[in-house]
């Protein structure tokens, strides 16, 4: 005769051992994984002319509306950056609003500093620099996320899977560019998509679409036909902060060595 | 092996199992290992589709051309044909369906990203038309004197029949008196600003309704508020005529042209 007490030790062992192998080894299992790993046919890659950029900031505006980030507030998947670089050798940025309504005015926006104004004649060079998510080959925020919220789709982008996150903010420390921030309305970690709702429909994203000048364009890296892989290959381009070992998939034509 | 072993073993059995068993249950089926691996690929994959599957908002100049041909083409040649018609008109969503009407964004901010002039050489930025906003007619809206789709004067006022070309469709009618405006100061300005929406004229409306109040002329002559003030400015100034010869109705308006 089994005791009350030996029968749910014995039901909890049994239970408890069938359960561990089962569901542990079914998310181990390695061929599983090796038919994964196929390669694909696309990776989205990105590219900026800083020198065809004017700081109109319309690429901001259409970011914003297509993706629904809460206009008012300050925060934004894209923005421009615009330094002045002065004859005594300083170096100054500001990027009022994320430039969501361009820069019209020739001081800086130093937010508590106040504005800076600037003598045209003391102006070495000026300049404006759109950035956004780097969609980078080894993502720094993809790693640190402790719940699987945040991942890296097959074709190169970094998304964020609005109903896992948990808001814990790990990835928002680790980019080292800045370009995830909190989403006002879902309070998820939030950041650019590349449009991936646009750019798996066959068209270009918002902002790209929006760009008066041509200063951002959208490829394929794998395709060698690609306008942007061409201009990758051929041109001189770099990446922001290479040396933090990201990849980043951003490139920049005409990037200065004082941008950061 | 005796109970004091097996005890605290089978309690952290149990949690084990409880806790797999509630993760069996509470994450979903498509959440496991992907493409890029543990590192990078541990993930729901429902969540790309999510993604993929959000509304669009900006559908591009391609759909606005599907039926706004006449407009697309006007503004073809013109150095605004680079900007999307959405920027300013606004992203279309499902127009015309929803929204019906979409709502224009005609103010000086929207110009000024563009056309606040910034001493900047190096960049293309120095390189476009700009001006001072605290100084260019602060408190007026640019597409007052400016037509967004036709925008140069410089052009307007080079060309002959420049005039022509800002109210193409005047001309035909009217060749008198869109010659007439050639060459005088308000030839920058297109005739419906003061001659009233032409809509489907000559069919409808068949006669415009001129605009020959004060105010009109004072939304840029505004340093002659109090210069006969109460009277309509036309009673002396043919809007037509350059400054020398204003006085239309004067006897002594030949003079007034020397």
């Amino acid at each position: 005769m089994m005791s009350r007490r030996d029968f749910l030790k014995k039901t909890a062992l049994v239970l408890g051992g069938v359960m561990v192998p089962v569901t542990a080894l079914e998310i181990l299992k390695p061929e599983r994984l090796q038919a994964l790993r196929a390669d694909e046919a696309v990776r989205w890659g990105f590219l900026v002319d800083t020198y065809k950029c004017v700081g109109c900031g319309f690429c901001v505006k259409a970011c914003k509306l297509e993706n629904g980030i809460p206009y008012e507030a300050d925060v934004t998947r894209t923005w421009v950056e615009r330094y002045v670089l002065t004859k005594d050798g300083a170096f100054h940025a500001d990027s009022p609003l994320g430039a969501r309504d361009g820069f019209t005015s020739p001081e800086l926006d130093l937010n508590e500093s106040g504005q800076l104004a600037i003598d045209p004649e003391q102006i070495d060079k000026a300049f404006f620099v759109p950035k956004l998510c780097n969609q980078c080959a080894n993502p720094p925020c993809v790693q640190v996320c402790p719940v699987g919220a945040t991942y890296q789709t097959p074709d190169g982008v970094v998304l964020v899977d609005r109903t896992w996150c948990i808001g814990c903010g790990y990835c928002i420390m680790a980019c080292p560019y800045g370009a995830r921030f909190f989403h006002p309305t879902y309070h998820t970690a939030e950041k650019c998509t590349f449009c991936y709702h646009r750019i798996t429909d066959g068209l270009s994203p918002a902002c790209v679409q929006a760009c008066p000048f041509g200063a951002r364009q959208l490829g394929n890296l794998k395709d060698p036909d690609d306008p942007v892989t061409r201009a990758i290959a051929s041109e001189h381009v770099a990446v922001l902060k290479s040396e933090y070992g990201t990849k980043p998939q951003v490139f920049y034509v005409g990037l200065d060595w004082e941008v950061r | 092996m005796s109970g004091h072993i097996w005890r605290p073993l089978l309690v952290v059995l149990a949690l084990v199992a409880v806790l797999i068993a509630v993760r069996q249950i509470y994450v979903p089926d498509d959440f496991g290992v992907h493409a890029r691996g543990y590192t990078y690929g541990w993930y729901r994959s429902g969540s790309v589709i999510d993604w993929r599957w959000m509304p669009l908002q900006y559908q591009g100049k391609e759909s606005c051309a599907e039926c706004h041909q006449k407009q697309v083409a006007e503004i073809r040649d013109m150095p605004h044909a680079s900007i999307q018609c959405e920027n300013c008109h606004g992203p279309a969503l499902d127009h015309p369906s929803d929204p019906p009407k979409l709502a224009i964004d005609t103010s000086r901010g929207l110009c000024l990203r563009c056309h606040a002039r910034l001493p900047y050489p190096s960049s293309a930025r120095g390189g476009l038309r700009g001006i001072d906003p605290a100084t260019h007619h602060p408190d007026r809206e640019c597409v007052e004197c400016h037509p967004p789709h036709h925008p140069i004067l410089d052009d307007v006022r080079a060309a002959g029949s420049a005039q022509g070309d800002l109210n193409a469709s005047c001309r035909p009618c009217h060749q008198k008196q869109v010659d007439d405006i050639v060459g005088m100061p308000h030839q920058i300005i297109y005739c419906e600003r003061c001659h009233g929406p032409k809509g489907d004229h000559p069919t409808d409306p068949p006669k415009l309704t001129i605009d020959r109040t004060r105010s009109l002329c004072l939304t840029c002559h505004d340093n002659k508020t109090r210069h006969n003030a109460g009277r309509p400015c036309v009673t002396c100034h043919d809007p037509h005529k350059s400054s020398l010869q204003f006085l239309q109705f004067l006897p002594s308006s030949g003079e007034a042209s020397q």
